[in-house]
């Protein structure tokens, strides 16, 4: 029997071997495109454009107006004119020759008001089309007003003593405000999977599309023998795969292993099997091995929207989160960060692992009914 | 053990939704013979075929192969049958001998004896020294006969070939079926579809399909004399068309005595059970319409002739 299977796995992999695009693809596409989106999101944010107009003209919203000059997050322009009231003027770069992501406008009396201990308002108008830079620049500002207005309203506090009674704004697991931290271990959990259930779905999807499925049947094989066969290629290559993500994403892109490896490792090759099934349901369900490949990329499609990979899952509409839980990618995806940056163990993460090991019961389960009504009425 | 039954369809049928692919077929495999299943396409081989292999289940009836009811227990004996499909033989992307090694292993060879069948199979799909090449660089006759080797590695009792020969060139559909005769020696059963009728005439017994019932069974003399006697008178006209037109007219004028009058490539048939009298009607139907024409003379009637009556009288 062992000898079956790893005789389908040995044909499979040879397919692959002459298949080379398919297997350059395969094997590098993740760690190529994991490298890309780690360094096009990987750069850290500064000189944010940033518009202020001073309103108050006083030596106090000059001085502040200084401090953000010396930060390095924004490059400063001051407006002589005030902004106007339609915003896009200045964020398409109409009004001030260049196009703004942050606007602040100080109000008349600001020095005053501050000074005598109130809270005068500051506008801050945020251009969200970067709404990465913008949120950086936004928590940067909102530092700055604090802090500079807590030394005029009351100069008598040091800084010292502001700070032990402020919480501080931290970011605790991306330090650096570095957007690879957040991407690229989401890329790395994602590749895992659409590897697996792509080699899965094509590879079986190929035999039924060929005829060969037919031939194997009429040989002396169990139909599981077929199935294990075919999974086992799948397995190993998204394996791989994620192997080399997680040294790209940790020698390079400096994401920190904090938690246990070897929990992790056991945790992500269980997560494969979980989605195993869904590669050989999307082949069972498909004449073609291009019809497979596509659904393959339908079902890729709709699990970035739902996995917290392209947008935080908190970000969405609270039917969308409920929903987003029967994905197994959004545990393990909170798996994964969990491990490698906030350093948590099962004690944390058991009600994800649960989680997977229902959606696998029943996504497996599935694909085992779909496969053995495929086999009955096979034509 | 010469008339040892090795597989057994039973009134199989089969039905899908309203149409009824296959229609209470019977028949019996001796061991060592070839077994030819013949009929037009979508007459209801493959499917018989694949019901014959456990694959599909039949509606009413069963096949027994070796005595075991395939809808049920075909595992206990796939280890014994080989099977050569009419849709995939082998995997275009792998080489020769890397076809061969799967096909070994999945039933189980190792070992030196693995290497010993899987020389044999090169050997005699005549493709020593190309056993590195892919095999969708083969032309199609190799391919089959390298399909048909990859089938016997594990020497089978019973081989089931579905339409093995569709799309090969005539030269090497002979080379095939001298393989299949080498196979059939050493005591293998063969059960082989097809729609050749010149290839029918190779196999000891028959079975003729036609809209899914068995309208003929036996040795192809057998068939021939029983739904066939009487003779063929054949020629070689200048104008096959007009001629055939001409003879069929008469014939249906009842002017010709004959059983039905044929284009068959250039020649005109007529089965007739009087040679003598039609032959000379021929000649003076043809004479008289000014049709040139050669090779008259009178034949025995092949199993075409038969096939094509057993459809008329169907029609």
């Amino acid at each position: 029997m062992l000898n079956r299977i790893l005789n389908i796995a040995w044909k499979d992999f040879l397919h692959l071997w002459h298949n080379k695009i398919l297997l350059v693809i395969v094997l590098l596409g993740g760690a190529t495109e994991l490298t890309l989106v780690g360094m096009a999101t990987g750069a850290p944010i500064d000189d944010v454009r940033t518009v202020i107009y001073d309103a108050d003209g006083s030596q106090i919203s000059r001085e502040m107006i200084a401090r953000f000059e010396a930060d390095e997050t924004f490059a400063v322009t001051v407006a002589d004119e005030p902004l106007p009231d339609d915003l896009n003027e200045i964020f398409t770069g109409a009004l001030f020759g260049d196009d703004y992501i942050v606007a602040i406008d100080i109000p008349e009396g600001f020095g005053e008001e501050l000074r005598a201990g109130r809270r005068p308002e500051v506008t801050i108008h945020l251009n969200a089309i970067s709404a990465l830079a913008a949120t950086t620049a936004r928590r940067k500002a909102e530092e700055i007003l604090f802090y500079y207005g807590a030394e005029v309203a009351w100069p008598d506090v040091s800084r010292d003593e502001l700070e032990a009674f402020e919480p501080q704004i931290t970011v605790r697991y991306n330090e650096e405000l570095d957007r690879a931290q957040y991407t690229t271990p989401s890329e790395a959990g994602f590749m895992l999977y659409v590897i697996a259930i792509g080699v899965a779905a094509f590879m079986l999807a190929r035999e039924r599309e060929f005829g060969s499925f037919e031939q194997l049947l009429v040989m002396p094989h169990h139909p599981m023998e077929i199935l294990i066969g075919k999974a086992i290629p799948a397995v190993v290559l998204g394996y791989a795969n994620f192997l080399l993500m997680l040294g790209v994403i940790h020698f390079i892109f400096g994401v920190p292993i904090r938690g246990s490896l070897p929990l992790l490792l056991v945790l992500a090759l269980f997560y494969v099997l979980v989605e195993l099934g869904v590669g050989f349901l999307l082949a069972l369900v498909s004449r073609t091995q291009h019809q497979a490949v596509l659904l393959v990329m339908l079902v890729a499609f709709v699990d970035v929207a739902f996995s917290g990979y392209a947008a935080p899952v908190e970000s969405m509409p609270p039917a969308m989160q409920t929903i987003s839980l029967a994905f197994p990618i959004r545990h393990f995806l909170i798996i994964l960060r969990g491990v490698l940056q906030k350093g948590v163990g099962l004690e944390i993460l058991w009600p994800h692992v649960l989680a997977l090991a229902a959606l696998g019961l029943l996504i497996n389960g599935a694909a085992l009914l779909l496969f053995r009504r495929s086999l009955a009425s096979e034509r | 053990m010469a008339d040892e039954t090795v597989l057994e369809a039973l009134e199989l049928t089969k039905r899908f939704g309203k149409f009824t692919a296959v229609d209470g077929v019977s028949f019996s495999l001796r061991r060592g013979e070839i077994f030819g299943f013949l009929g037009p396409n979508g007459a209801g081989k493959t499917t018989t075929i694949r019901m014959l292999l456990g694959l599909l289940k039949p509606t009413a009836g069963r096949a027994l192969v070796f005595g075991v009811d395939m809808s049920k227990a075909a595992h206990k004996v796939r280890a014994r049958l080989g099977y050569m499909s009419q849709k995939f033989s082998l995997y275009r992307d792998l080489t020769v001998e890397q076809n061969l090694r799967f096909y070994a292993r999945a039933y189980g060879l190792s070992g030196k004896r693995l290497q010993e069948r899987v020389r044999y199979a090169v050997e005699i799909a005549g493709l020593r020294g190309r056993e590195g090449e892919r095999t969708a660089t083969l032309a199609g006759g190799w391919r089959q006969r390298l399909a048909l080797a990859a089938g016997i590695l594990h020497e089978p009792e019973l081989l089931f070939l579905d339409e093995p020969t569709a799309g090969v060139d005539p030269v090497s559909r002979r080379a095939f079926w001298n393989l299949i005769y080498e196979i059939a020696s050493r005591g293998t059963t063969v059960f082989v579809t097809t729609h050749y009728m010149d290839e029918a005439e190779h196999c000891e017994r028959l079975a003729f399909i036609y809209h899914g019932r068995i309208v003929a069974l036996g040795s192809p003399s057998e068939i021939k004399r029983e739904h066939l006697p009487g003779e063929v008178v054949q020629v070689t006209p200048d104008d096959p068309e007009t001629a055939v037109k001409l003879l069929r007219e008469a014939y249906e004028a009842g002017t010709l005595a004959a059983r039905g009058v044929n284009l068959h490539g250039a020649q005109a048939r007529v089965l007739t059970d009087e040679p003598e009298r039609t032959l000379v009607a021929v000649e003076e139907l043809l004479g008289g319409a000014g049709i040139g024409y050669s090779d008259l003379d009178v034949v025995p009637p092949s199993l075409e002739d038969a096939f094509i009556k057993l459809v008329r009288d169907r029609l």
